[in-house]
Parts: C-alpha cells; sequence; structure tokens
C-alpha cells in the first residue's frame, strides 16, 4: 500500500537564455505506508526536489502526485497547507529550527498549528524523550549542538502524529556517529509510531536502514 | 539602503548648513527691518551722522579740519558705504541792510551767509535763476534762497543786501543780491535730510567761492561747518553691529572740543536693539534644530549598523582571508568618506533649499511663497557642513568599530540572545527623564527671571528647550521598557488561546526586542515631536494672536485728532481746555462695518478703597455698543460677557471692577465707592456702586511687569474700573475717546474711509495687521521654519527607516518563513504574523508617541512659550493642539505602515518555500 505515488512526475526549470533544466525526468515511484524510503544519489541528481514534490512543498511541472489517492496538484495552496500541517512533519537538512522559540516550544508550536487536541506538554516531553531532549526543553536553539539540533527537528516533525516525515539530508552536517543514531531514531519512530519516513541521502553507509531505496542519477530514478 | 543613507546624509548636512544660513539671512532681514521700521515710525533717516565744526577768529581751525577729514573718510572707517554727504557752511548771523528799500522789508535784520556744497544739482530755481559763482562786475555776489527764507526775511528776487559788518579782503562791505528761489528737485531727495524750509535766514552762495573768500589761509571769519552724512543702511550687515556701535559711540567722545562735535547717532539705538534681539534669536533657533540633528546621527547610525550586518559575511570572509582589522577599518572609512563627500556636495544647496523653504513659512506647515530670502554661502556655511561630514562619517563608523571588536562567533551567538538595548542596560531613559524633569522643575522656581531675562532682551536660557528635548528622548526610551512588559502581559494572558501567528509575532517581539526596540524609539520620537513641534508653534502663534485681540478689543482702535486749544496754555496756564469732538457720525459709511463703540480710557484714574487711593485705569463705554462692538470668550469670566454688560447698564452709576479691587482691597459687591479722574486737562471726582468684579475685560491686563534697575523683574496689580461714558463724559466733559470698530471680514473698507475722509489720526491699531506682522518676526517665522522643517524631515527619516526596517527584517527571516510554510502556515498566517507585530510596534509607537507628545507640551510649551510673548501675556496660556496636524502625521504614518505591508504582502507572496528553505544550506 503506497501512501504517496508519483506518475511520470518531470520537473523543468527554465534557465537563463531559454534552455530547459531537467531536475526531474518521468519520475514514478510509490512511497510504502509504514516503512522508511530512502532517496540516495549525489549532489544535484533531484533527489531533494523529490522530496519537495512528494510534501507538497514544490509543484511538478508535469505528471501527478497523489496523496492517499488524492491528486496533490488539484489542491489549493490552502489545502495543501493544511495537509502539510497535519500529515506531513519535515526536517531539513540544516538547522530548520525557529531561533526565537526553545526547543520546546519548537514541538508545541508542530502542536499548534496541526490543532492538536491532546495534552500538549505531554506530547512535546514525550517526543523530546524519544530523541533523548527531555533535558534540554527550556533551551535556546543556538545553545545546542548540530546533532542536538537535528534530533529536535525530529521530534518536531513527529510530535503531531503525521503520516509521513520528510528528512532531506538530515544528516548531512553530523559526524558519522550522530548521523547513526539519527537514522536509529527514524528506524524506531516507524516501528513504534507507524509513520511512514522519507529520507534523501548521499551517505552510501545509511542506505541498509531503509525498506526501499531510490536511486537518482541525473533526475532519472531507478530502484525501489 | 546607500540611498537612504545617503538621503540621511543629505539631510543631515542641509539642516546643519541651513542654520547659519538661515540665521545671517534672517539677521540681515532683521537688522533692514530695524532701520526700515525707524524710517516708517519717525519718517526720517534712520543711519545718520551730523558734524559739527566752529572756526572762530583764527581759532579752531585745526580741530574743524581734522572733523572734516574724518568725514572725509568715514565711510573707509566705519565700514559702511556713505549714500550721501552734505556740506553746508555758514558764517555766524549777520546784519544786511536792504539796497532795495520796499514795502515790509526791515532796513536792517539778521541774515546768514551759508552754501550748501552740490546744491546746484539738487534743486529746481522757482523763480529767478541759480547763482553765478564768483563776484560779479558790479561787486555783488549772487544768492538764492529757499522759500521758507523768502517769507521768513521777507526778500524778493533781485533784491540787494550790504553786510555793514562782514568785509572782504579790501575792507569794503560784502554786497549780495539775490537772484532766484530755490527748492528740492525730488521729494525723495534723502540730500534735503535737513529740507530746504530749514534754511530759512539763510543766503545760498556758490560754496567753492564759499571756501576761496571765507576759508582760506589767513582769514578770520566766523564759520560753522555742517556735515551731513546719510549711511547706506542696507549695506550694514549684522557681523558689522558691534563694531558700529564702537565705532559710533567713540567718535562722538573724540571729536568731542570746543570747536568739534559730533552728534550722538540715534542709530546706535537700533543697533543695540538689534543686538539683543540677535543674540535671542540664534540661541533659540539653535536650540530648536538639535533634536532633529540627534534623530538624523541616530537614522544614520541604525542604517550603517544594519548595512554593517548585511554585510557581516563579507568582512568574516575578509577577516579569514587575512585582511587585518586595520584593512577593513580603512575600507569603511574610504566608503563613509565617499558617501560623506557627495552628501557634502548635494546637501549645500538642499540646504540653501531649507533655507528658502523656512525663510517662507507663515506658520506650522504653512508656507508663503512671496516671501523670499537672501541666502548667503558663507565661510561659516561651509564649516557648519564640514562639522556634519565629521559627524555622519563619526555615526557611520562607529558601529564597524564596535563590531569590529567581536569574533564572529560571537556576533552570532549574540544575535540569538534577546538582549536589551545599551540604553536600558545603562538606565540612560532613566537618567534623561531624571535630567529633563529636575530641569524643569528647576525653571519652574524662576520663571520670574525668565520673564525678566526675556523682557531685557535676553535669549532664554537654551537648556529649557533641551530639557524638553531630553525628556521627548528620555520617554521615548522608557517607553519601550513599558511597551515588552505590555506586550509580555497580553502574551501571559492569552499564551493557551493565541493561534499559531499571534503567538509567533508575540515571541519574535519578546525575543527579539533589540532590533525592533530602535525602530520603536524612533516610531514614538516621531510621533511626539511631531506633537510637541506642532503644540509649540501652534500655541505660541495662536496665544499671541488670542493677546493682540485681547488687548486691542476690537478690529480696528482708533483715536481721531480733536482740535483743541492746548497751545494755548503756553500764553495763559490757566486757561480752559477744551476739545472738539470730530463727526462722528461719518464712521456708518464704512463699507463692511459690523458695528462701531465709542471707548474713553484713561489711565489716570483712582478709587477709594478705605482709607487708601488705588490708582487704576478707566475704560468708560456705552454697554450696547460696546457689547455689539467687541466680545470675551465665556472661559475668562465667571457669566457671560453681555450679563456683565446688563447688569452695568441698569445704573448709570454703577461701575464693573477688576476682581482684584475684592481680592486685593476687600470690596464686594453692593459697595458705593468714590474715583476720581485726573487726566491732563480734566479732573472729576464721582460716586458709584460696585455692581460686580471681573477676571479679564477686553483691553485689560491683570498684571503689570516692570523691569528695575538691577533687571529684576515686579509684577503688581493692575486695576481697571469699567464705568458708563455718558456718566464720564458729564462729569468731566468730552475728551478724546477711542472709536472701536468692527468689521465684517477684513479691514480694506476702514483703510478707503480713512482716505476718502483723509482722517486725521493720532492712534491707530489693527489687530490683523498686528497678527501679520508677529508671523514675519524673525524669531517666530524662524521658529516655525525650523519646527515645521524637523516635523518634516522626521517623519521622512522615520519612514525611510520604517520601511528599510521591515524589509531587512523579512529578508533575515526568509528560511524562517520557508520552515513555517513547510511546516503548514498558510501565507494568510505568515501575514497576520507580520501585521499583528507592526500592529504590536506600529500601533503602540503611535500611541506612546502621542502620550509622550502630549506630557511634553503640557509641562514644557508653557515655558518655551516664555520666550516668544514674555511682555503681552494678558492672558492665561492655552495650549493649542490643531486636530489636523495631528491627523496627517497620523495619517502619514498609516500610509508608511501600509506600504510596508504592500511590500511585505508581495514578498511573501512571491517567496518559494522550496527556494527559501535552500537559503539555509550554506
Amino acid at each position: 500500500m503506497n501512501i504517496i505515488e508519483t506518475k511520470n512526475v518531470d520537473r523543468v526549470f527554465g534557465l537563463t537564455g531559454g534552455e530547459q533544466f531537467y531536475a526531474l525526468k518521468d519520475v514514478s515511484v510509490g512511497i510504502k505506508t509504514g516503512a522508511l524510503t530512502i532517496l540516495k544519489g549525489p549532489s544535484g541528481s533531484g533527489k531533494t526536489t523529490l522530496m519537495n514534490i512528494l510534501g507538497a512543498l514544490d509543484a511538478p511541472s508535469n505528471g501527478e502526485v497523489l496523496f492517499d489517492g488524492k491528486e496533490i496538484g488539484a489542491m489549493t495552496e490552502e489545502e495543501k497547507g493544511k495537509l502539510r500541517r497535519e500529515n506531513f512533519g519535515f526536517v531539513f537538512q540544516s538547522v530548520s529550527l525557529i531561533p526565537i522559540m526553545t526547543v520546546f516550544e519548537n514541538v508545541d508550536f508542530a502542536l499548534r498549528l496541526a490543532g492538536y487536541e491532546g495534552d500538549r506538554a505531554e506530547r512535546v516531553n514525550k517526543c523530546l524523550k524519544m530523541v533523548g531532549l527531555a533535558a534540554r526543553a527550556q533551551h535556546m536553539p543556538q545553545e545546542l549542538s548540530g546533532g542536538e539540533q537535528q534530533r529536535v527537528a525530529i521530534a518536531r516533525a513527529i510530535a503531531h502524529r503525521p503520516k509521513v516525515v520528510f528528512a532531506d539530508d538530515p544528516t548531512a552536517e553530523l559526524d558519522s556517529q550522530t548521523a547513526i543514531s539519527v537514522v536509529n531514531i527514524f528506524k524506531e519512530l516507524v516501528k513504534e509510531e507507524g509513520v511512514t519516513i522519507v529520507m534523501t541521502t548521499h551517505d552510501t553507509s545509511l542506505m541498509s536502514a531503509g525498506d526501499a531505496v531510490y536511486t537518482l542519477e541525473a533526475g532519472i530514478c531507478s530502484g525501489g | 539602503m546607500v540611498a537612504s543613507l545617503l538621503i540621511g546624509n543629505i539631510l543631515l548636512i542641509a539642516i546643519t548648513v541651513s542654520h547659519p544660513m538661515y540665521q545671517a539671512a534672517s539677521k540681515r532681514h532683521m537688522l533692514t527691518d530695524g532701520f526700515t521700521n525707524y524710517l516708517e515710525e519717525k519718517n526720517s533717516y534712520p543711519m545718520v551722522v551730523r558734524t559739527y565744526g566752529r572756526m572762530r577768529k583764527g581759532t579752531g581751525r585745526s580741530e574743524t579740519n581734522a572733523l572734516s577729514e574724518f568725514v572725509a573718510n568715514i565711510d573707509k572707517l566705519s565700514g559702511v558705504p556713505v549714500k550721501e554727504k552734505v556740506c553746508y557752511l555758514n558764517l555766524v548771523t549777520s546784519t544786511a541792510k536792504s539796497l532795495t528799500l520796499h514795502d515790509g522789508l526791515d532796513s536792517e535784520q539778521k541774515i546768514m551767509i551759508g552754501a550748501l556744497e552740490g546744491l546746484e544739482e539738487h534743486s529746481k530755481i522757482l523763480s529767478g535763476r541759480m547763482y553765478n559763482p564768483g563776484i560779479g562786475e558790479d561787486g555783488f555776489i549772487e544768492a538764492v534762497i529757499s522759500q521758507s527764507a523768502m517769507i521768513e526775511m521777507n526778500l524778493l528776487v533781485g533784491e540787494e543786501l550790504e553786510f555793514t559788518n562782514v568785509k572782504d579782503s579790501s575792507g569794503a562791505p560784502l554786497k549780495i543780491r539775490v537772484t532766484g528761489v530755490y527748492t528740492n528737485s525730488d521729494a525723495n531727495d534723502i540730500y534735503w535730510y535737513i529740507g530746504p524750509d530749514y534754511y530759512d535766514s539763510t543766503l545760498m552762495i556758490d560754496a567753492g567761492f564759499f571756501r576761496n573768500t571765507f576759508m582760506a589761509k589767513g582769514t578770520k571769519y566766523q564759520l560753522n561747518e555742517t556735515y551731513t552724512v546719510l549711511f547706506d543702511y542696507e549695506a550694514v550687515r549684522p557681523e558689522d553691529v558691534d563694531g558700529l556701535i564702537t565705532f559710533s559711540t567713540d567718535m562722538v567722545t573724540a571729536y568731542k572740543t570746543v570747536y568739534s562735535e559730533i552728534d550722538e547717532p540715534a542709530y546706535v539705538a537700533i543697533l543695540e536693539n538689534f543686538r539683543g534681539e540677535e543674540n535671542r534669536i540664534s540661541v533659540t533657533l539653535a536650540i530648536l534644530q538639535v533634536p532633529v540633528i540627534v534623530l538624523l546621527c541616530a537614522f544614520i547610525f541604525m542604517i550603517s549598523r544594519q548595512m554593517l550586518e548585511m554585510e557581516e559575511n563579507e568582512i568574516a570572509l575578509l577577516k579569514s582571508r587575512g585582511a587585518s582589522k586595520k584593512q577593513i577599518l580603512a575600507m569603511y572609512f574610504m566608503q563613509s568618506a565617499i558617501l560623506s563627500g557627495v552628501s557634502f556636495l548635494i546637501g549645500i544647496p538642499v540646504g540653501i533649499l531649507v533655507c528658502r523653504i523656512l525663510g517662507a513659512s507663515s506658520a506650522f506647515l504653512q508656507f508663503n511663497a512671496r516671501r523670499v530670502l537672501k541666502v548667503e554661502l558663507t565661510g561659516e556655511v561651509m564649516l557648519y557642513g564640514l562639522a556634519a561630514v565629521l559627524l555622519s562619517m563619526g555615526m557611520t563608523l562607529i558601529p564597524v568599530f564596535r563590531r569590529d571588536k567581536h569574533s564572529i562567533v560571537a556576533v552570532k551567538r549574540r544575535r540569538s540572545r534577546s538582549e536589551k538595548p545599551v540604553w536600558q542596560k545603562l538606565f540612560l531613559d532613566i537618567i534623561l527623564l531624571g535630567v529633563s524633569l529636575y530641569g524643569l522643575y528647576n525653571f519652574r522656581n524662576q520663571q520670574s527671571e525668565m520673564y525678566a531675562r526675556v523682557l531685557a532682551g535676553k535669549s532664554l536660557d537654551p537648556l529649557i528647550f533641551l530639557a524638553s528635548s531630553l525628556f521627548i528622548l528620555g520617554a521615548g526610551m522608557a517607553s519601550l521598557r513599558l511597551h515588552s512588559l505590555i506586550v509580555s502581559l497580553i502574551y501571559r494572558v492569552g499564551k493557551k488561546q493565541w493561534s499559531p501567528a499571534v503567538y509567533t509575532s508575540f515571541l519574535q517581539l519578546i525575543r527579539t526586542r533589540n532590533k525592533s526596540a530602535f525602530i520603536m524609539v524612533f516610531l514614538v520620537l516621531t510621533v511626539s515631536f511631531g506633537l510637541f513641534n506642532t503644540t509649540v508653534a501652534r500655541t505660541i502663534l495662536a496665544n499671541a494672536e488670542k493677546n493682540i485681540d485681547y488687548m486691542q478689543g476690537a478690529d480696528v482702535v482708533l483715536t481721531e485728532y480733536w482740535k483743541n486749544n492746548v497751545a494755548y496754555l503756553q500764553i495763559d496756564p490757566n486757561a480752559k481746555v477744551t476739545f472738539t469732538e470730530p463727526d462722528f457720525g461719518k464712521y456708518g459709511q464704512i463699507k463692511g462695518l459690523k458695528s462701531l463703540a465709542k471707548v474713553f480710557r484713561s489711565s489716570t484714574a483712582s478709587l477709594q478703597a478705605g482709607s487708601k487711593a488705588i490708582s487704576s485705569d478707566l475704560v468708560a463705554i456705552d454697554t450696547k455698543t460696546f457689547g455689539e462692538t467687541t466680545d470675551l470668550d465665556a472661559k475668562y469670566l465667571k457669566y457671560d460677557f453681555r450679563d456683565y454688560l446688563n447688569v452695568l447698564s441698569r445704573n448709570s452709576n454703577a461701575v464693573l471692577l477688576s476682581s482684584n479691587f475684592r481680592d486685593k482691597q476687600g470690596l464686594k459687591v453692593g459697595d458705593t465707592v468714590t474715583y476720581s479722574l485726573s487726566g491732563g486737562y480734566f479732573s472729576g471726582t464721582l460716586n458709584a456702586k460696585v455692581y460686580g468684579f471681573f477676571d479679564y475685560w477686553p483691553s485689560y491686563n491683570p498684571e503689570k511687569i516692570t523691569i528695575l534697575a538691577d533687571e529684576s523683574v515686579q509684577t503688581s496689580d493692575n486695576y481697571m474700573i469699567v464705568a458708563h461714558l455718558s456718566t464720564i463724559q458729564e462729569a468731566v466733559g468730552i475728551f478724546p475717546y477711542e472709536i472701536w470698530i468692527d468689521m465684517d471680514g477684513d479691514t480694506d473698507g476702514f483703510y478707503d474711509f480713512a482716505n476718502d475722509e483723509a482722517l486725521k489720526i493720532t492712534k491707530l491699531g489693527d489687530a490683523s495687521k498686528m497678527k501679520e506682522d508677529i508671523t514675519v518676526e524673525p524669531l517666530f517665522q524662524g521658529t516655525n521654519g525650523i519646527l515645521t522643517m524637523s516635523f518634516i524631515t522626521i517623519l521622512l527619516i522615520c519612514a525611510i527607516g520604517y520601511v528599510i526596517y521591515w524589509m531587512l527584517s523579512i529578508r533575515s527571516r526568509e528560511l524562517l518563513f520557508g520552515i513555517f510554510r513547510a511546516m503548514g502556515m498558510t501565507r494568510g498566517e505568515i501575514i497576520k504574523m507580520l501585521a499583528c507585530e507592526q500592529a504590536f510596534t506600529g500601533l503602540f509607537g503611535i500611541a506612546f508617541g502621542l502620550i509622550v507628545g502630549w506630557i511634553a507640551s503640557v509641562l514644557y510649551v508653557p515655558i518655551i512659550q516664555i520666550a516668544y510673548s514674555a511682555a503681552d501675556r494678558a492672558l492665561p496660556l492655552e495650549l493649542i493642539t490643531k486636530g489636523t496636524d495631528v491627523a496627517r502625521l497620523i495619517v502619514i504614518i498609516f500610509i508608511m505602515f501600509a506600504a510596508c505591508m504592500g511590500v511585505l504582502i508581495r514578498q511573501v507572496y512571491n517567496m518559494k518555500i522550496s527556494q527559501a528553505l535552500k537559503l539555509g544550506e550554506d
């Protein structure tokens, strides 16, 4: 069962001089529910572009993207916002925490946005515990190390119980030890919370962790 | 960014240089005004030196020669060009015998032989012909006489005279023939400062011949040499005044001998008066400009700090590539030098423009394009400009120095922390407030001394203006504390309920206080200075106008000339003086006349209160016409003005008294009092019943301010009696009264009437003209101009600063917006967040600004106002703020907000989430 599917997706950028650059060409992938899917490839291969399209942050030039069988392209900005707010969580390559909020507030903010019904504080603490940062709840993001910040970002991405968590090269700026611990958190999440995770990476040592691996090369996708 | 820094620099330089330019120009204007006012009032040329040399039978020659030499070089010595120099020579009066006897001519009479140099060019002959120089073949010297001489001495053209006691070199008596009658060829020729009528006993002969005959070496005639020097007063520059005063007083003492003398020149008073005014103006106007210059500096500082923040990465890069601190500083130094240089070149012409605008201002935010000020570029102006350049360079470089102390790591860390602004850490705001309030307290205690200073023509203590600026500055900064308090409070109250957008904007406001602090303070300062400036300008003018209306009583107040026999008193001191009342009915013909009233005034009445006689003013009125012609605002009286008149009209022996009769002398309504009038030509004693007391009455000033010899001020009570005109006239007779005229609209109709009737007026006051006059007074005009200019400048820099702040704020948060959007916030929510942020800085800024501005006005305007109208403040001061000014200010700020929001909305809509997020990937 695929939660997200792309069908023959192209993403074309117009270059200065009228040339066209295909960041993605005829990509059709399926993201399995409750699995850790890895998109791999060298930089510039289009993996971030594909992930942005999967996460409704970007729209394809051609082709369609389906979430739970619904066409994302047919949604309004408003609906896409709601989709992201309620069903998606994002972890970005570099620091993506909100600098004016504490660790706790950062995670809490995702709950506020999603209109989380239950006890927010309890949920925030649980998520922070999950990533091992409960003790740093009242710190400002700038006071944490890169790995810690990334773990907070993960806690924030899963807090509102999204169906899919997108992680764009979350280990890029981390040492390999920390990188492995981040991926381990993902694996646990898949197992314990039943979330679907889509992660891009160029670190080949992490491939084995994935339930499914797609390889991108100059906009063309293979594997699955 | 660079553009706005440039604008800030240009404005700073322009405003700085406009100061000396405007001062120089307006001082010049003021000086010339002093002279022309004298000319108009005295109808006499304002800058004249008269010298007298006397030669007596061989003595006095050297003194007279020294004096003539001094006069010959007076333009070089004084530094003022001479417009006209008139030399009158005359032999002392001698006896002449007419050789042609005719009716009415005394056989012998006293006549002077004289000569006016240049007479031929400046006169025309009414009958006969001009003299020929020299002695004629028949032994006669030819002479012309003025019309007055013709009448006074009963001479005719062709008359021949022999001077028995004036002999020529051979010892024969001098013989003179009158060949013509002269008069001035041009009525306005200043050569005739002393008019032809003055020479009513002089036979004018040729001046060259006079010198050769009577002043040649070895001759021993008794004669006078009189010079009248008329200076070109328009050429006197303000900077010459000091020297000129010394020069003029010195020359009087230097040439004072038995044989030579110089009259004390009347123009010294004009110059001295100017010197006092000048001082007052320069200090006042300089201080008025301080706030705007401070704000401009702050603006430049803010912009350059922002610029630096943007360039931080480049600096770090340069540093990592091995650029030394010095090199980076040098780079910024060059940059700011170039910027300042360009600003200097543009700033000076802009300064001239500013100066012109200042000169054209007639009221706050009002200009009169017809007024043109002569603007000059002087060395002083350049010096001010240079000082402004240095100031702006300093302001640009301070952030560089400060930044340079921190490493890049420290900077990043510092950025993230919510830090209090420096001034809050130093409690600068509290200190400023304290200092300014202490100043206020001091000034309040010294009000009477301040009046004394101003009345004595000195400038007001500049610190009082400074104190008001410091107060606004301090209160502006302090309002930030209140702001964060209020914001945190609101945030806490609804912490749980806030929507994500509002929640974020609160956090943004609370946690990045340092950044928004500056723009907040800026906003508060703009609004409060704006409000304060309009209040100062409007209040000063409105109160001055109000006082004019009140002291004047009606649109036009005049006293016509009454025919009388006062001159007869010299012959018979006991003669009864009678004045003939001119026709009053004719005033009904004035076009546009609303109503008329006769008002008899005397300042020498006295009223018996107990055992004391209190001297008082008296106003005698006809209640009906008085009530129609003049009015008094109800707020100055306990009851309606008409009620007072109605009460008075009930009894012809009723009087109304100023309330100090009640408060200080213990009189009360119903008392019977005795008062007497003893003017120059009239006197009388009357009994009256007190029907009421008033605090204010048209033309009544409750306080009399006198300056004592030691320059301290004494205020004493001024009393007034209001009685019936008919009763007074019955008791003392009919004497010149004032006519109060109320016009429908302007007073043109009155002047047409006065012209047509050829009215002879001894006293005239026109309220509209007086009001017009104060707007051209350099102090008023300069104040209006500067307040207006500062207001516009503050508005401008605030708008620029605000927009820049927001643009940068958005730019630096683009990544953050990307994250927000990725997390599912819609564009609408982001805009809502920004709007909320703007509202909390903007609306709070306006609100605080209005409060601070209002408090500052209430506290400081009454004291500042002393500088402008210490002498004529009869009515209590009223703070005037024009709603339209405030509305204008707020509308402009809202337009600014809207423009900002427009830019923000566009930016948010055009933002691509995926691209925004990439910003984070460096």
